[in-house]
């Protein structure tokens, strides 16, 4: 999609729409799974070279853009703006102002990748995303939308194409600059670590 | 399931109405939440100043209608500036907690008026036995005046 990862500025990556009220500001978290209850994978844990800490980071940008490079160094307790990803250990607050009906949240996302993480990553990159919210009236319906870069999306003039599941719902890779659609891929760096360049929404 | 008993004595319940869809002009004497497969078991709050009653989900990519994880009933008492959330999960566990009330964290919209009939706000979490009888297996009194 359009200006994901660290290194953009952007606000319209990645959004969220309520079709009725919240009653609390919503929240982005990750998990090992959609029981919602351990973070051991090494997405979350981490290795030796990248310090031990989550690979994921996210920044809510509904209220503002962030500044380039945004990606936290260490995640913060709690929740934050901007913080690496870990169940409810580190997480984002996506906005300040409780949506309404017809409210959106926006975010974007970075993946750090480190040297020595395990390949292949089935099983260590394969957390779930997720929002919290709180409702006090009639359930809200969610529609998940991304900045589509394939339908000429850009920061001025996005592009929302709504996920579309598949049988085992929606996924976020990160990937190689060159990627495509039909063979999303990353390379792990020969040393040090390396934020994604590129990520892609898929339905398998 | 969320019960509110009215002041005047009669009761409405979710079933009825959505809680956004109270009267702020009828005050509550009590809330209570009953699970809604364990449905021997149900928490109360009553004596409050003011009262909530908030849905927990969570939902991930591409799903546009949320898992609920649990619900939660909360009342606040504006003289000692402490309120009490009960959270009951899916799975029947329940959680309670205090906070003081600046660090609420819902809309406002969501407080109900309360109306005390007794002095001292409590909480109670209650198991309706076989023959209806009900057994308390926690009460308390989080401000007492």
């Amino acid at each position: 999609m359009t200006g994901a990862g660290t290194g953009s500025s952007a606000r319209n990556v990645y959004r969220v729409v309520f079709s009725q009220a919240l009653s609390a500001n919503p929240t982005l978290e990750s998990w090992d799974d959609s029981t919602f209850s351990s973070t051991s994978k090494e997405m979350f844990t981490g290795t030796t070279v990248n310090g031990h800490i989550p690979y994921m980071s996210a920044v809510a940008t509904t209220d503002s853009a962030p500044t380039s490079s945004w990606k936290p160094a260490v995640p913060v307790a709690g929740g934050a703006t901007i913080n690496r990803l870990m169940g409810l250990t580190n997480y984002v607050n996506l906005s300040t102002t409780i949506p309404g009906a017809g409210g959106a949240v926006r975010w974007n996302l970075n993946w750090e990748v480190p040297s020595d993480a395990t390949v292949p990553s089935t099983n260590t990159m394969n957390g779930v995303l997720a929002v919290r919210i709180s409702y006090s009236g009639a359930t809200p319906t969610l529609t998940w939308q991304f900045n589509d870069f394939s339908a000429g999306g850009t920061e001025g003039a996005p592009s929302w194409t709504t996920l579309t599941p598949g049988s085992a719902g929606s996924f976020i890779r990160p990937a190689n600059n060159g990627a495509t659609s039909s063979s999303v891929f990353f390379t792990i760096p020969t040393s040090g670590v390396l934020d994604a360049p590129a990520q892609w929404v898929t339905s398998t | 399931m969320w019960t509110a008993n009215l002041d005047g004595g009669d009761s409405v319940n979710s079933r009825m109405m959505y809680w956004t869809d109270l009267s702020k002009e009828r005050k509550l004497t009590a809330v209570q939440l009953t699970h809604p497969h364990f449905q021997k078991l149900y928490i109360c709050l009553k004596d409050y100043d003011q009262y909530y009653y908030v849905m927990e989900a969570m939902a991930y990519p591409g799903q546009s209608t949320p898992n609920v994880l649990a619900e939660i009933i909360g009342a606040q008492d504006l003289e000692s500036g402490i309120g009490i959330e009960m959270k009951l999960t899916y799975q029947g566990n329940v959680q309670g907690s205090t906070y003081p009330l600046a660090k609420f964290k819902y809309t406002p919209a969501i407080l109900i008026p309360g109306k005390r009939v007794e002095k001292a706000p409590s909480y109670s979490c209650v198991e309706r036995g076989t023959n209806g009888e009900e057994v308390v297996i926690s009460k308390g009194s989080v401000a007492a005046r």
